[in-house]
C-alpha cells in the first residue's frame, strides 16, 4: 500500500487570456493544466533563488551572437 | 494511467540483467550553475572524503574546546565567514596561512592539516584511511556525543603520532 | 525521509526477494549519511582495484554533494532504496531539467534523473558478489512511476558515462555523446513504448 504524500487544494481564478495561455501550454507540452501550473511554480522558485543571490538571467541568440539580460521582477 | 510498476517476475529478470553492470547516472550541471573544467572537478571530487574529514575535524575540535565560531575566528585572526565556509563547504580550500593559524589555536599538527585541507600533497595511505574512517563515523548533531568524541580523539591521535614519527626522521 | 512504498530486492542465488523500503523526499543530511556509509567501502574497493591494476569506475570523482543543495527547490527531489538500515541506492530527480529529444516526444516534459548510484557493495565490479541485485532497476522503476504521477507519461531522461551505458541501453534509447558538455556523458531517453517493455517485459 503506497503512502500518499499529502496534497492540498486551492481554487485558481484566471482571466480569459490567462486561461487561454494555460490551455495552449497544456496542449503544447502534453501536460494537464495542473501540471503546467506546478511546473511554473517550480521554475519561479528556482529563478527567484538564483536572482536573489545576485545572479543574472540571460537569453542568448548564438546565430546573431546576441546576449540580452532578462529583466524580470520576481 | 495504468500503474507504472513491474511484477515480481519481471523484476527478477531485470535484476539478473543488472548484474555485472555499473549502476550510475549523473546529470549535466544543474540549470544555471557555473560550469567548471571537468579536470578541476575531478581533482576536487577525488578528495571528497579527505576534505570532509578536514571540515569535520575543525568543527568537532572547535566544539570540543567549547569555542564558538566567532571566538575561534577572533583567536585565529580569521574571518568568521571564512571559518563558516571551512566547516561547511568541502569544496573550499583555505590558504596555508589560515590552516596554520587554525592548527595553532586548535592544537592540531600543521603538516597533516595542510594535507587534509588540500594545501599539500601526500602519499600517506594511513592518513587517508584514518580520514575516511573519521568522516564515516561523524554525524551532524548539535553537541559532540560520546561516539563523536571517541572518533575525534582517535583521529587526532593518528595525526599526532605521525608528527612524532616525522620528527624522529 | 518518507516511506513511499515497500519493494523487493533480489539476493544473488536466492529466489525469494528481500523486503526493502522505497523512500522519498530525502534531505541533504540523508544524502550525506548514505555517502559517509559508502565511503569506506568505496575506498577499500579502490585499493583492491589499484592492487589488481584494474580501472576505477569512471563516476567516482563526481562531487554529488553539489547536487544536494538543489533539494531546497521544489523542482528537485531525492529517492532511495533502503534495506537492513542502509541506503542501497540513491536517485535525484528533476521535473524541470528534462525535455524530450526522441522523435514522438520532442519538446515534451521528461522526468530527468539528475543523479543515480548504487551502493558500492551492490556492484560486482567492486564487491565481487553483490549483496543485492536490482537496485538500479527499482530506482528506474520509481522514476518511471513518478514521471507518470507528474503527468509526464512515464518518460525519463538521464546522462551517463560510457562505462555505465550498458545498463541503460537495455531499456532506453542511447542518443549519443551530448555535445553541450565536455565530460563524456551520453544522453539516454525512455519512450512510452520502452516504458511498457521495461515494466512488462514484452518486446515492442
Amino acid at each position: 500500500m503506497r503512502n500518499e504524500l499529502t496534497k492540498r487544494t486551492m481554487t485558481l481564478n484566471l482571466t480569459e487570456a490567462e486561461m487561454g495561455v494555460l490551455e495552449s501550454l497544456s496542449a503544447q507540452k502534453d501536460l494537464s493544466k495542473t501540471a503546467v501550473i506546478r511546473q511554473a511554480l517550480r521554475l519561479y522558485q528556482l529563478l527567484d533563488a538564483r536572482l536573489s543571490k545576485g545572479e543574472k538571467l540571460f537569453f542568448e541568440d548564438k546565430a546573431k551572437r546576441e546576449k540580452a539580460e532578462l529583466m524580470v521582477m520576481i | 494511467m495504468k500503474e507504472l510498476r513491474m511484477s515480481d517476475e519481471v523484476f527478477r529478470k531485470r535484476a539478473e540483467e543488472e548484474d555485472g553492470c555499473i549502476v550510475s547516472a549523473i546529470g549535466l550541471q544543474p540549470l544555471f550553475a557555473k560550469q567548471k573544467e571537468a579536470s578541476q572537478q575531478a581533482g576536487e571530487s577525488a578528495r571528497e572524503p579527505v576534505r570532509l574529514a578536514f571540515s569535520t575535524l575543525i568543527s568537532y575540535r572547535r566544539r570540543a574546546l567549547r569555542l564558538t565560531i566567532e571566538s575561534l575566528a577572533e583567536k585565529a585572526k580569521v574571518e568568521v565567514d571564512e571559518l563558516l565556509q571551512i566547516e561547511e563547504d568541502t569544496g573550499y580550500v583555505p590558504e596555508a596561512r589560515t590552516v596554520h593559524q587554525l592548527a595553532n589555536q586548535l592544537k592540531l599538527p600543521i603538516p597533516q592539516l595542510l594535507v587534509l585541507s588540500g594545501n599539500a600533497k601526500s602519499a600517506n595511505a594511513e592518513l587517508t584511511e584514518a580520514a575516511v574512517r573519521f568522516a564515516a563515523r561523524s554525524r551532524a548533531v548539535e553537541k559532540l556525543n560520546r561516539e563523536q568524541s571517541e572518533a575525534l580523539n582517535e583521529f587526532v591521535k593518528v595525526l599526532v603520532e605521525q608528527t612524532l614519527e616525522a620528527k624522529k626522521k | 525521509m518518507k516511506l513511499r512504498r515497500k519493494c523487493g530486492l533480489k539476493v544473488p542465488e536466492h529466489d525469494d526477494l528481500a523486503e526493502a523500503d522505497l523512500v522519498d523526499e530525502l534531505s541533504k543530511d540523508d544524502l550525506m549519511q548514505a555517502h559517509l556509509d559508502w565511503a569506506p567501502v568505496r575506498l577499500e574497493a579502490l585499493k583492491r582495484l589499484q592492487e589488481a591494476k584494474r580501472p576505477w569506475p569512471e563516476h567516482w570523482h563526481w562531487d554529488w554533494s553539489k547536487k544536494a543543495d538543489l533539494l531546497d527547490l521544489l523542482a528537485y527531489r531525492c529517492m532511495g532504496v533502503a534495506q537492513g538500515g542502509r541506503m542501497q541506492g540513491l536517485m535525484m530527480l528533476s521535473t524541470i531539467a528534462g525535455k524530450g529529444r526522441l522523435p514522438g516526444q520532442q519538446g515534451k516534459a521528461v522526468l530527468y534523473i539528475e543523479y543515480l548510484e548504487s551502493a558500492p557493495w551492490n556492484l560486482r565490479a567492486l564487491a565481487g558478489t553483490p549483496q543485492f541485485l536490482g537496485v538500479g532497476v527499482r530506482l528506474l522503476e520509481a522514476a518511471v512511476e513518478f514521471s507518470g504521477e507528474e503527468g509526464f507519461g512515464g518518460r525519463v531522461g538521464l546522462h551517463s558515462l560510457s562505462q555505465a551505458a550498458d545498463f541503460y541501453r537495455k531499456y532506453m534509447t542511447d542518443l549519443g555523446l551530448d555535445s553541450s558538455q565536455s565530460q563524456g556523458l551520453r544522453y539516454f531517453e525512455m519512450s512510452a513504448e520502452q516504458v511498457r517493455y521495461f515494466l512488462e517485459g514484452r518486446r515492442p
